[in-house]
């Protein structure tokens, strides 16, 4: 009874309230209330066709609980199911999974995913952070910048990578970001620029670490028939899953994400993907520290281990390369909390619609979208979807 | 026949709020809940929590647990509106063909002011500076109860006098009192018309429950319980409109879907047993309206005809309920698990003699009734 489940619609809040969280000027309702509207409207359909809606923040950042219940944007006026996840930063992922889950099953029709810009409450999220981390050994030390940073050293230490390379990957991040009117930081920056920012936590300076950035972002799932109803060429999901590593990080690696490569093998083979850089034509992956993205290409498979920095400069993963990365300019650039999380599953949509604007790359017809959230990234998520030719 | 069974489940506790092994009991339960079944770890495909963190006290606190439910390696997920609406997405993931056995866990052992978490969780702007919390919003419903219907405060402690001598027999049960229905009138007054006896506590402990595929149930047990039915639903963060709140839309929107998908036309006739959320004595009562277990406003005349009680005709909170044990976190797991025993009759908790069919009520509404979810289960048992 399996339903083949596709996406219809993906948006975001209006352009000018990605910015510095500090900066937001609108309410969490009215942020909410415009994210879905320019959501239903890129669907082409009302809150009224709406079957269910599942929401995800995580509740710490918005200085309250279960903010949700608040909103009143989310489909409450019409009773139906709210469905509230949180699994730290992966929750954009983790919420795209339960949407699918529940269409594939046949529970529901049209499915609305809202993710929460989360930041914009709280005065600092370090200390709410910090609680998720290991009480004894490692809450003492751990803030977000410390669990890129961990990861960045060991992984240029093991495979000689250089602070050049960094500099390189998050160019080539900042110039994609000019084109997209929703990044937060929004130009181009030179390499020498990068290399010069001060540092933050060795070795990630100011410019290879993400802002912290409010806006907020949505999805809309729907069933095989209403799909077809809705799209000339229907975006359909061909696999969402996730994976959990151990609480405690000291049973971790850090030069490599082995269960992101663990979870990567089980969703192509869910997908039928055997050679991820022929088959797949479009990548968003979770890159706040711009390590993760070289660490990435090597986990999700389209390079071996240490050849990161190789495969940048080959320029596979560029706007004009095969396999373009994060043309939004990724997480590096607008860091909209949880939003941020579902953002990666919105610009493969956006890409695969037609509808991403100046950062559109040439006819994508596979992508994949990548989060990565709790206590130094415990869990990672994946999605594979694809465009049917009319 | 349904396609998806909860096969097991586990429970510790429920006691007073003392912060004793925190996340110790989820593995402890998962670990129990799996043996009694004699599924291992490896038979485990996902892992889904329940808990919120404002519970937990840290935050994306089911970071802790995943491992400890047996995640390790797999998928896992947490749904913050409890184990009913958990069950929910793990049956789903099941029909989807997504995996073939799902733990769901949850645990209540960390030390919190309940009352400020709920006045946190106010809007900002009217509620939240007038300090208003649970016990307050639930009061105005209640004392706009007693205005509308035909109720009294009488049956309101009626409705716990019942209740506790349920939970006198179920060894889970966290207060074990047999009041008199003077002595819950006599009791302190929390907020007009709630009294002290007629609002239930916060309980400490935790459960797990598994779910499998029909094939692996076949497997693993003779007494599975089918899940025939699932309805979720939400409703408005609103105190305006008072008559909505009495008649609470979001979990009638639950019902609605759950009985159809259980083909249930006649829930008084056709179900067996429910065990509800009842967070005070007039959410029970307004309950069995909303779950059609009879007509708008005529709730109170099934306490006093005694339909609800455990040996009536159709027993509500035969587990005692949560005015005997609110574990915050675990409630919807538990009174699932409560409902189990009752349709399989091997568990000394819950007696119900020839229960078929249950409807479990799992809710959200421990911040205040405003803007709350809900879910109904219709569980099918298979007793001779």
């Amino acid at each position: 009874m399996t339903e083949q489940v596709g996406v219809v619609g993906a948006g975001y809040s209006d352009p000018e309230t990605f910015t510095d969280h500090r900066n937001a000027e609108r309410s969490k309702e009215d942020l909410a209330l415009s994210t879905i509207e320019n959501t239903l409207d890129n669907a082409g359909i009302g809150m009224a066709d709406v079957d269910a809606t599942v929401f995800t923040t995580v509740d710490g950042f918005e200085a309250t609980n279960r903010i949700e219940r608040t909103l009143g944007t989310l489909g409450q006026g019409n009773n139906i199911p709210l469905i509230s996840v949180n699994t730290g930063g992966t929750g954009g992922g983790s919420a795209f999974k339960a949407a699918y889950e529940q269409i594939a099953a046949g529970q529901h029709d049209v499915v609305l995913v809202y993710a929460s810009g989360s930041f914009d409450s709280a005065v600092e999220g370090q200390q709410i952070m910090n609680t998720a981390a290991p009480p004894i050994f490692e809450k003492p030390i751990i803030s977000a910048i410390h669990m890129g940073a961990l990861y960045a050293s060991k992984y240029m230490d093991t495979y000689d990578v250089t602070e050049e390379d960094l500099a390189l990957t998050a160019a080539k991040n900042y110039e994609s970001a000019s084109n997209n009117p929703w990044a937060h930081r929004d130009r181009a920056f030179s390499v020498e620029e990068i290399m010069d920012s001060e540092m933050v936590a060795w070795p990630l300076r100011r410019l290879l670490t993400c802002p912290v950035s409010s806006g907020g972002g949505a999805m809309i799932l729907a069933s095989e028939e209403a799909t077809r109803e809705l799209m000339d060429e229907p975006i359909w999901v061909d696999a969402a899953q996730s994976i959990t590593n151990t609480f405690l990080t000291g049973y971790r690696t850090y030069e490599s994400f082995p269960k992101l490569e663990t979870l990567a093998e089980r969703v192509y083979e869910n997908a039928a993907i055997e050679d991820p850089e022929s088959e797949i034509d479009y990548v968003e992956t979770f890159n706040p520290y711009i390590a993760f993205e070289l660490m990435q290409y090597e986990a999700l498979g389209f390079c071996e281990y240490g050849e990161g920095p190789e495969y940048l400069r080959s320029g596979i993963t560029q706007a004009d390369g095969d396999v373009p990365w994060n043309m939004s300019g990724g997480v590096l650039c607008t860091n909209s909390g949880i939003c941020a999380s579902l953002s990666r599953h919105i610009e493969v949509a956006l890409q695969l619609m037609g509808d991403a604007g100046d950062r559109q790359v040439d006819d994508p017809e596979v992508g994949l979208s990548h989060s990565w959230g709790s206590n130094l990234g415990q869990f990672h998520t994946l999605a594979v979807m694809s465009k049917e030719s009319a | 026949m349904s396609e998806v069974a909860l096969v097991s489940y586990a429970l510790e506790g429920f006691h007073d709020r003392i912060a004793s092994r925190g996340n110790e009991v989820v593995f402890e339960v998962s670990r129990d809940a799996l043996d009694k079944v004699g599924l291992e770890r490896e038979d485990v495909d996902a892992v889904i929590g329940c808990d919120q963190d404002a519970f937990n006290g840290v935050t994306v606190s089911f970071g802790m647990k995943a491992c400890a439910v047996g995640g390790y390696n797999k998928p896992s997920t947490r749904i913050q509106n409890g184990g009913v609406y958990a069950i929910a997405q793990a049956r789903s993931k099941i029909l989807a063909g997504k995996a073939d056995c799902v733990v769901i866990a949850s645990e209540d052992n960390v030390r919190f002011d309940e009352t400020a978490i709920s006045t946190i969780s106010q809007d900002p702007v009217y509620t939240r500076p007038i300090g208003q919390n649970y016990a307050q919003s639930h009061a105005m419903i209640a004392s706009h109860h007693l205005e509308r219907d035909d109720v009294t405060e009488r049956d309101y402690a009626r409705t716990v006098v019942k209740n506790y001598a349920a939970a006198a027999d179920n060894p889970y049960a966290h207060r074990k009192k047999e009041p008199t229905v003077d002595e819950v009138l006599d009791s302190d007054l929390v907020s007009w018309p709630i009294r002290e006896s007629e609002i239930a506590p916060v309980s400490a402990g935790g459960g797990a429950i598994v779910l499998t595929s029909a094939d692996l149930a076949r497997e693993v047990t003779d007494s599975p319980v089918w899940i025939e039915g699932t309805g979720l639903g939400s409703s408005r963060y609103s105190m305006r409109d008072m008559d909505e709140l009495r008649r609470i839309p979001s979990l009638r929107a639950a019902r609605h879907e759950a009985y159809e998908q259980a083909d249930i036309t006649d829930p008084r006739a056709e179900i067996d047993l429910a065990e509800v959320y009842d967070p005070i004595a007039p959410m029970e009562i307004l309950s069995y309206e909303a779950l059609d277990f009879c007509e708008d406003g005529a709730g109170a005349q099934m306490i006093r005809d005694g339909i609800t009680e455990s040996d009536g005709d159709l027993p509500v909170n035969p587990s005692g309920g949560a005015v005997a044990t609110n574990p915050l976190n675990t409630g919807g797991l538990y009174r699932t698990a409560m409902a189990m025993a009752a349709l399989r009759g091997d568990d000394q908790s819950v007696s119900v003699p020839g229960a078929q069919k249950a409807a479990v009520m799992g809710s959200d509404q421990m911040y205040g009734s405003r803007g709350r979810t809900d879910g109904v289960l219709v569980l099918g048992g298979e007793a001779a």
